[in-house]
């Protein structure tokens, strides 16, 4: 139960939704988009946010679209989870998507919510951050595409009363061969030591991990480490763990020596895999 | 656009029928269902997203309720425990001990309902998928596990 009151909006495109914003903010009713409500509904039960007003999403028709459109694969920010792992276009984001959370979860959890949520994990941007996908934003100065990469550095750096619309992925980028894995402490549905994924691209591995840092990230520093071939491979893993982009986790799924000896074990087996030991 | 800004009467299609009711914003369905309209069949285990004992279909889907706003369903069909009147599902989980205290069961079989209705005849993988959505202090799983084995023999009989 959610033991204080709040407002409830359900605008039917962008321009709506960032004027009622706009409103409520003015009106100091600290409003959220509001995605699939998983993380919005939880937290407001435990009263660790107290938002005046949400305003759902998911009437506005072009935030569920997911479709082929000439070159690009066009995913909205309001398509679920399930929709995600169903769908052909994308087999890593299928992939990816399939472990987050618990099946009936992922009928709600939108991939928008999960890139904008405040949580460490945001497993579902890994394989969008390795294919170099755009973002479609609007707010109320207009709408703006820009690169994943420049807007994401530890979360999406939205601009206040911004909506993540979609995500834009090129088709070349769908059917990269990759590799994937995600660690837990107990089982499949629990929250991940960390997940990390490789993807071949050209004579490059791209590599994206969610829950070692306090961030998911993609580091052009580990990239070129990890690709460095005047190296062994071997001296490449030992050398990973200084150029990841913040401090390794330490908490009560897993200690920070514990995650890293785990994962240099499995960077060390991504690189095996996918012929970058060379 | 929809805007609630109070206590608001809503028309929720329940089980095949329409219930007028008045709702906070904030009020969860897994609540409304609850106390609004007394249907006590979807359970508040852990009201957290982890259990799975508050599962109702939402246009066939299985969802936690208690992450669910009560607005959200507006317009949607929503299917509860007591919706599922003598299913092959139930009768197997009779048959088969899929239950002890009987607190976790109606999440369980709405869940194992919609797992039957998109995968009728083949496992394919996603009997564990779907049910690790849903914790069972009791049985240790067997049972029910046998349940779903056996709720496809039945369907596969009438068939
Ligand atoms: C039981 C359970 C298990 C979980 N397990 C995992 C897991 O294994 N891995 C993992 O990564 N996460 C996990 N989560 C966390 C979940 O992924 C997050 O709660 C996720 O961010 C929520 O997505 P949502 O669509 O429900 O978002 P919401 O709760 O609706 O919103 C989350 C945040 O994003 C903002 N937002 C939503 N959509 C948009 C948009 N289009 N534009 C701008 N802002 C937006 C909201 O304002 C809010 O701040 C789990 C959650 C639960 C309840
Ligand atoms: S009560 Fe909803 S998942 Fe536990
Ligand atoms: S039968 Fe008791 S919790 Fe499942």
């Amino acid at each position: 139960m959610i033991p204080f009151d709040l407002e409830y909006y359900l605008p039917e495109s962008t321009e709506e939704a960032a004027a009622i914003f706009a409103e409520l903010s003015e009106a100091d009713k600290g409003p959220l988009y509001y995605g699939g409500g998983t993380e919005i509904v939880t937290m407001c039960r435990q009263q660790t946010i107290k938002p005046g007003a949400l305003i759902d999403l998911k009437g506005i028709p072009e935030t569920t679209a997911l479709e082929v459109d000439g070159d690009k694969l066009i995913i909205g920010a309001n398509v679920t989870l399930t929709e995600l792992n169903e769908q052909d276009y994308f087999p890593l984001l299928a992939k990816v998507a399939r472990v987050v959370a618990d099946h009936t979860v992922r009928n709600s959890l939108t991939l928008g919510g999960n890139i904008c949520g405040k949580l460490p994990y945001r497993e579902a941007i890994l394989p969008l951050l390795t294919a170099d996908a755009d973002v479609v934003l609007a707010g109320r100065e207009g709408r703006r595409t820009e690169p994943l990469e420049d807007l994401f550095d530890k979360r999406l750096k939205l601009e206040k009363g911004e909506i993540l619309v979609q995500l834009i992925v090129p088709k070349e980028e769908l059917k990269r061969k990759s590799w994937a894995r995600r660690r837990e402490k107990h089982g499949p549905v629990d929250y991940p030591l960390y997940h990390m994924i490789g993807v071949q691209k050209k004579d490059q591995l791209a590599v994206a991990v969610s829950g070692l840092c306090a961030f998911p990230f993609r580091s052009a520093e580990l990239e070129k480490k990890v690709n460095d071939s005047a190296l062994s491979a071997q001296d490449r893993v030992d050398k990973a763990p200084d150029l990841l982009p913040g401090t390794i986790r330490n908490d009560e799924i897993g200690s920070d020596d514990y995650r890293q000896a785990l994962w240099q074990r499995d960077l060390a087996e991504l690189l095996k895999k996918m012929g970058g030991a060379e | 656009m929809k805007a609630y800004r109070d206590i608001a009467t809503i028309t929720l299609d329940i089980n095949g029928e329409e219930r007028r009711v008045v709702v906070r914003p904030a009020d969860t369905l897994l609540r409304v269902l609850r106390e609004k309209v007394g249907l006590t069949g979807a359970k508040p285990g852990c009201e957290n997203g982890d259990c799975g004992a508050c599962t109702v279909l939402l246009d066939g889907l299985p969802v936690k309720s208690c992450l669910k706003l009560a607005l959200e369903a507006v317009g949607k069909k929503i299917i509860t425990i007591e919706g599922l009147k003598d299913t092959a599902i139930q009768k197997a989980f009779m048959e088969e001990g899929g239950f002890q205290c009987g607190y976790c069961t109606s999440g369980f079989l709405v869940n194992a309902y919609a797992l039957l209705e998109k995968h009728p005849s083949s496992k394919s993988g996603a009997d564990r998928e779907w049910l690790e959505s849903n914790l069972c202090r009791c049985t240790g799983y067997e049972g029910i596990s046998r349940a779903i084995d056996k709720a496809r023999d039945i369907i596969k009989e009438y068939k």
